[in-house]
């Protein structure tokens, strides 16, 4: 159990004329090595929920413990928990601000107080783990493309050697293929060091295709839970809470009442169907 | 509306990169048109030189008729065609919604009866009209760029220009600005020219043009382009679902139909295919 959280509530302001419940109660637990969606639309809580992953936010009531470490302890070694679990941002790119992308990748090793030999292996491996190569190393980060600077983000994240990564929407703003190129470097990264992966993501068609379990967020709540199958089936309620399905889980329910997630799944089972007829 | 004549273009003289190459398009009045292609592609260049934020290197553009290589024609050409970018944070300037609307017209010299009819009206058509006395960054981000397309609506133009208006948003905030877009381009005949990555949305276009290396390398319908499917893939590009699952239906030797794009059509394509089995 990585994470695990107790009726997790969280309100802004609390006490003030703009207070906001953004988390009622949630509860939850990621076991080491899954790999977890979270979807929802803008307001629901997701952005609030990610915060207290590594302490930037501690729950108003409730607890949540991060690899054991209760973060709302009076004496929590956030220290520990920030290193544990590593939080890619929206537009990670937006952040990188050395000189050059070796140094902007080695900037939280550094400060992790590593030494010189250690610190080249982690930006060197977090580089291979990204899919970067190195001729980039020593140049500005603000003269790559933007696919790369937002690799070069996320190498800077993973140079932590967190246990679990955390990232929001990191497809937002690329086109298909820098979509693709992304989202498999991603699960290859699962796949090959076994991290814990939680995804925060609008694209419901790239959530599919990636993770094996699912939270939906509304209302500051964890509306549905399960596998992407499981959840996309119930794709009225999905529509209810401002999310749709993809278009081939809509189309098979409605032809026979099937359920898949994925183009290649509604291809199966069509072949299967007009080749039986 | 817009009419480009061999249109390149080069960020700097001499350079050998040819960001445009030898663009020949004409877009008519009242058109919805949809521009895909790969980030670097050109297609954001080619939209920043229908108001003239990028003037050609070689070749016209026509705005309206009017040559945008014209200096005195600059504040004409840019009130006929507005833009709308990316992130709504970056193009609403004042801190209540009316006031931010009305910055085009006041800054046109508008009498102020007028600003304030104008003002109502854009709002209204967008469907923000309950929020006029909010501040801006309280909204979220597809009433954002609502109003930043109301804001552009205030200048009454009769061409909209929109560079990727719902990357930042979500299904929600999607779904709204590209309704507002269709309700503009039905109602008010006005022209749309949409930059996206979105199939989806490129669907709900009478005309879908791709781009690559700087060239218009497919232009036609939804439909004619998104049967095209290795193409578009090859290209690094999607094509709505529906669409592929047909095409690799094809592949496998099943007569599906190339033309289908949403739910419905799909629905109508395979219980056809189902009757010929039996038969």
């Amino acid at each position: 159990m990585i994470i695990k959280a107790e009726n997790l509530s969280y309100t802004y302001s609390q006490g003030g004329p703009f207070q906001k419940d953004a988390l009622h109660a949630v509860s939850f637990t990621i076991k080491k090595g899954e790999f977890i969606g979270i979807i929802g639309h803008t307001g629901s809580g997701k952005s609030t929920l990610v915060q207290h992953l590594n302490g930037l936010l501690k729950p108003t009531s409730g607890k949540i413990y991060i690899d054991g470490i209760d973060t709302s302890g009076k004496k929590a070694d956030l220290k520990a928990v920030r290193a544990k679990v590593g939080l890619v941002f929206q537009y990670p790119e937006h952040q990188l601000f050395e000189e050059t992308v070796r140094r902007d990748i080695a900037f939280a090793p550094t400060n992790m107080g590593l030494s010189k030999e250690e610190i080249e292996e982690r930006v060197e491996q977090a580089c291979a783990l990204v899919g970067i190569s190195k001729d980039i190393l020593d140049k500005s980060p603000f003269e790559i493309s933007g696919g790369q600077k937002r690799r070069v983000a996320i190498a800077g994240v993973l140079a932590m050697k967190p246990q679990v990564l955390v990232l929001d929407e990191p497809t937002a703003g690329l086109d298909p293929r820098g979509r693709e190129e992304i989202l498999s470097q991603i699960k290859k990264l699962h796949k090959d060091i076994g991290i814990t992966v939680i995804l925060v993501s609008h694209g419901m068609e790239d959530i599919a295709n990636t993770v094996e379990r699912l939270f939906v967020m509304n209302k500051g709540k964890i509306a549905m839970e399960g596998t992407p199958l499981e959840v996309y089936s119930r794709y009225e309620e999905l529509e209810e809470i401002g999310l749709s399905a993809p278009q081939v889980t809509k189309l098979m329910k409605r032809l026979f009442n099937v359920n898949v997630c994925t183009v290649a799944q509604a291809k199966e089972y069509l072949m299967g169907v007009l080749k039986r007829a | 509306m817009i009419i480009t004549e061999n249109l390149e273009f080069r960020y700097y003289e001499g350079s050998n990169e040819e960001v445009l190459d030898n663009i020949n398009l004409k877009i008519e009045k009242g058109e919805f048109v949809a521009v895909l292609g790969h980030n670097g592609s050109g297609k954001s260049t080619l939209a920043k030189h229908f108001n003239a934020i990028l003037l050609p290197s070689g070749g016209k553009v026509y705005v309206g008729g009017m040559d945008t290589l014209d200096e005195s024609l600059l504040y004409e050409i840019r009130q006929m065609t507005g833009m709308v970018f990316q992130n709504p944070d970056n193009q609403l300037v004042a801190t209540i919604v009316e006031e931010d609307v009305a910055f085009a017209p006041e800054n046109l010299g508008v009498p102020s009866q007028e600003i304030r009819k104008i003002v109502d009206w854009a709002l209204e058509t967008v469907g923000m009209s309950e929020y006029k006395r909010h501040a801006p960054h309280l909204l979220s981000g597809g009433q954002k760029q609502r109003v930043a397309i109301a804001g552009v609506l205030a200048m009454k133009p009769k061409c909209i220009v929109l560079d990727e208006p719902t990357a930042m948003l979500d299904p929600i905030g999607r779904k709204e600005v590209i309704a507002t877009l269709s309700k503009l381009n039905r109602e008010e005949n006005i022209t749309i020219v949409l930059i996206t990555h979105n199939m989806d949305e490129a669907v709900c276009a009478d005309r879908v043009i791709v781009m690559n290396t700087g060239s218009i390398i497919m232009d036609g319908t939804p439909k004619q382009v998104f049967s095209r499917v290795d193409e578009i893939k090859s290209l690094g590009l999607d094509v709505p679902q529906v669409a592929e699952l047909m095409h690799e239906l094809r592949k496998e030797g099943f007569d599906a139909p190339s033309d289908v794009l949403t739910i419905e059509e799909g629905y109508k394509a395979i219980k056809s295919m189902l009757e010929r089995n039996v038969q």
